[in-house]
């Protein structure tokens, strides 16, 4: 059968088994295996059941958690909040970025670098810090400036805690999509730019049938990233609130953390971090979708 | 060669006259990769399971060891399988978490040196992850003989078959407990059995700012829970602490702290139980219990007269402290440990900390230890593993001559804690004559009233132990060192999303009793 394949091919082979094995050992073999794993009972709260097949015990376990439901919509509603944020937030600083005339424009492509550079468990004590309750950076100056009479416990509100983590978020994340849109803008044609110019087109319709056009492929990219990242927003928002107040921010990836390191069901975080999985999967479809992927090249 | 080849035939799409085009070349290279992915994963599942399926091929000898002992249970005879040579070095292996580390590894390696028959190796993990980080280590069979453990995680190991009672080895651990205060000594036990002795041992205290108290014209700190509130009331009206209370019932502390407010309710230790110690039921689903109360006051503290936020509800120990000597807070209940690091000359609250005893009726507070477990691991590689093991757990967490480092329960000392006292915390707090060592006394009476600390010490309540055991699945419920169901109903109150009445309280009680039947119902047996 081997003789049957053309030398190109077989160099394609060999140059590819390394990386492809690479990628099976430690991508491919462990989504496997976890999914393998979310079929087995492996609490090991109940050692005499471990290892031992339930089908989809684990995963009608997980659906009908006294978390599931609530820590969803917490989830859904903090997507809701950053998603578009990022998304136009990063279109619309790429794009100034790009402009020309923006004198500023080089100083601060590597300034919008810099939260984007900083460890996550860095950036979150630096929030959780700034919202201290008793020696944060907010509540002095709000204090100084009298809009509190009285230093607050923000991270102990249960919305206020909720917006900082966005806000967080957001600061986080946003820097390398704009990096993502700037690069791409970067090759933008020149000649269809001016065009658009000499057609006389304005900025809402050069904004429209230029850039958004030129940009569309890596929307979509942006766009899917964005959305696996936030549903599976954790160290951050572990750091800054640990869930609460009272798993207010304890998202749904928090209850894989949980289930499997805290109440040590094994199968039971599997089985979460399939559906989690399974639910990204597909966002990516629905996207490809509704944005009319167009071939990168 | 290979390299340029391969280069020249992506760039060109031919190679050795052939026309191939890159889809297709890619399609075939990955119709390939799948089938080998496929195949991969089902001979490695395959393999997997057969591995799985294999016994050991050590081989076995048995022997039986005959032991007496000088304590009142009945001792069995095990039955140890060995598999190390004797003659050879005997290898260790302690697993600990990271505090104190160089001062136990100065230790063994001092132990080493007068050892040659062992060789005793220290690993330690971060506090975090170290539950986790122990029970990967027993999953990938990885050597570990003594570990540092908690009620909670030696439960989990113990059903799971990870652990091994010390005392069916070597009964004499029992002697640890005659010089355990009474709070302490049940930690060291699961189902009866004595699994080995503590290494640390701490509880909550009442801590206060001396100089708040004085210039809010109050003599001495609070002796019931009325007095808090009116002394709280009196210090936020002289605008000295706008939330004068804190407590640490943040991180991993939740259940700590707050056992100390539900034990400080009670006239008696027996009234303080959560489960009933026969039938592990719920018994506080009545306005009467302390836990009604205690939730009463913080509530109460909280949403009422705000001498309290809602900070204290992700505070660190760390932050109360601060909090104390930052001009926020007066009142702290935090880990008797954390004053001696703030009361040292050089920090801003030094000689303005001192300790109360806890408010109420019975002035009962929490507290909580930690024990030494020995693997089956260790016993399974026989007498002189176990034999090790024994000894290192003796340096570590007993009696041991200062000379040759061996256990020597009658006139040895509890030499980790003395060496270990520079360090910093309370180091031999759990034990009785550790307590009246002159090095332990100096340390202590530099920063806390040693008597105020003694008289505290006769009324703990192992919060650990409530339901006794603790049962092994009782995390399900607690959360243990994280969050479980409960301990989210319970925050949700304290946050006042549930309101604040008695019938708000109440609810919340009911709530998480359901919960706690449900868990018992699925894992209790």
């Amino acid at each position: 059968m081997f003789k049957r394949i053309s030398d190109g091919v077989r160099y394609i082979i060999l140059g590819l088994f390394f990386p492809l094995s690479l990628i099976f050992i430690f991508l491919v073999f462990p989504i496997i295996y976890g999914i393998y794993l979310s079929f087995l009972k492996l609490d090991i709260h109940n050692p005499q059941l471990m290892w031992q097949f339930i089908g989809i015990g684990n995963y009608l376990k997980v659906f009908s958690s006294y978390y599931f439901e609530y820590s969803m919509i917490q989830t859904f509603l903090f997507c809701l909040a950053v998603i578009p944020i990022i998304i136009l937030g990063s279109l619309s600083i790429s794009l100034l970025l790009f402009q020309k005339n923006f004198r500023l424009a080089p100083s601060l492509q590597a300034i919008i670098l810099i939260p984007w550079a900083i460890p996550y468990v860095v950036n979150a004590s630096m929030w959780r810090w700034i919202f201290d309750a008793n020696y944060g950076f907010v509540n002095s100056v709000l204090y100084q400036l009298g809009i509190i009479k009285n230093y607050q416990a923000w991270l102990g509100d249960t919305w206020s805690a909720f917006g900082i983590c966005i806000l967080a978020y957001i600061w986080t994340e946003l820097p390398f999509c704009v990096l993502l849109f700037f690069a791409r803008l970067q090759s933008l044609p020149i000649d269809i730019y001016e065009q658009s110019l000499v057609d006389g087109a304005g900025v809402w319709l050069r904004f429209k049938e230029v850039y958004l056009v030129w940009l569309k492929p890596i929307l979509f990219v942006v766009s899917v990233w964005t959305t696996l990242r936030a549903i599976s927003a954790f160290d951050l928002i572990y750091v800054i609130t640990g869930g609460g107040p009272a798993d207010f921010t304890a998202f749904i990836s928090f209850f894989i953390y949980r289930e499997t390191f805290v109440f040590l069901d094994f199968g039971a975080g599997a089985a979460l971090s399939a559906f989690i999985a399974v639910l990204g999967f597909v966002l990516v479809i629905l996207y490809y979708k509704s944005i009319k992927f167009v071939r990168l090249r | 060669m290979f390299i340029k080849k391969l280069g020249n035939y992506l760039i060109d799409e031919k190679m050795s006259g052939t026309k191939l085009s890159r889809r297709k070349a890619l399609g075939t290279v990955g119709k390939i990769a799948t089938t080998a992915v496929v195949s991969g994963v089902v001979a490695g599942i395959a393999g997997y399971l057969a591995g799985t399926s294999l016994g050991p091929a050590a081989r076995t000898v048995t022997f039986t060891e005959t032991k007496t002992t000088t304590v009142t249970t009945a001792v069995t005879t095990p039955t140890v399988v060995i598999t190390t040579p004797t003659g050879k070095k005997v290898q260790v292996t302690f697993v600990m978490w990271a505090w104190g580390v160089e001062t136990f590894k100065a230790l063994l390696e001092e132990w080493n040196k007068k050892h040659p028959e062992y060789t005793a190796t220290l690993i330690d993990y971060p506090e975090a992850t170290y539950r986790e980080a122990v029970l990967g280590r027993f999953l990938a069979g990885e050597p570990i003989d003594v570990l540092q453990s908690d009620p909670v995680f030696q439960s989990e190991f113990y059903e799971a078959g990870y652990i091994v009672p010390m005392e069916d080895y070597f009964p004499e651990i029992r002697n640890a407990l005659d010089d355990y205060w009474p709070g302490y000594r049940e930690t060291c036990f699961y189902k009866g059995h004595m699994m080995g002795s503590l290494y640390y041992g701490a509880n909550t205290n009442l801590q206060y700012n001396t100089e708040y108290l004085e210039r809010a014209g109050i003599d001495e700190p609070p002796r019931t829970w009325e007095d808090v509130i009116d002394q709280s009331l009196k210090i936020k009206e002289k605008g000295i602490c706008d939330t004068p209370i804190a407590a640490f019932l943040g991180s991993y502390a939740f259940w700590q702290t707050l056992y100390a407010f539900i034990a400080g309710q009670a006239k008696n230790k027996e009234d303080i139980y959560l489960f009933d110690p026969q039938t592990l039921e719920p018994r506080f689903e009545t306005e009467d219990h302390p836990l009604f109360n205690a939730l009463r006051f913080l509530v109460d503290a909280i949403h009422k007269y705000k001498i309290m936020s809602t900070a204290s509800i992700t505070y660190t120990d760390v932050e109360v402290v601060s909090g104390m000597g930052g001009g926020t807070h007066a009142f702290g209940w935090v880990p008797w440990y954390d004053i001696g690091p703030a009361n040292s000359p050089g920090q801003p609250m030094y000689q303005k900390l001192q300790i109360a005893l806890n408010p109420g009726p019975g002035h009962w507070t929490s507290c909580w230890g930690r024990p030494y477990n020995v693997t089956k691991i260790c016993a399974n590689r026989g007498r002189e593993a176990m034999e090790a093991a024994y000894k290192i757990m003796c340096l570590f967490g007993g009696k041991v001559d200062p000379e040759t480092l061996d256990p020597d329960w009658k006139n040895g000392r509890w030499i980790l804690g003395l060496r270990i006292l520079p360090v910093g915390g309370t180091p031999l707090v759990w034990t009785i004559s550790g307590l009246d060592y002159p090095e332990t006394k100096k340390t202590i009476e530099s920063y806390a009233d040693l008597n105020v600390a003694k008289e505290q010490f006769k009324y703990l309540f192992n919060h650990q132990f409530d339901p006794p055991g603790p049962p092994h699945w009782i995390v399900k419920w607690s959360g243990g060192w994280g969050a479980g169901p409960a301990r989210t109903s319970v925050e949700s109150l304290l946050y006042g999303r549930r309101g604040t009445s008695n019938t708000d309280i109440m609810d919340v009680l009911k709530e998480i009793a359901k919960q706690y039947r449900e868990v018992k119902k699925e894992y209790g047996s």
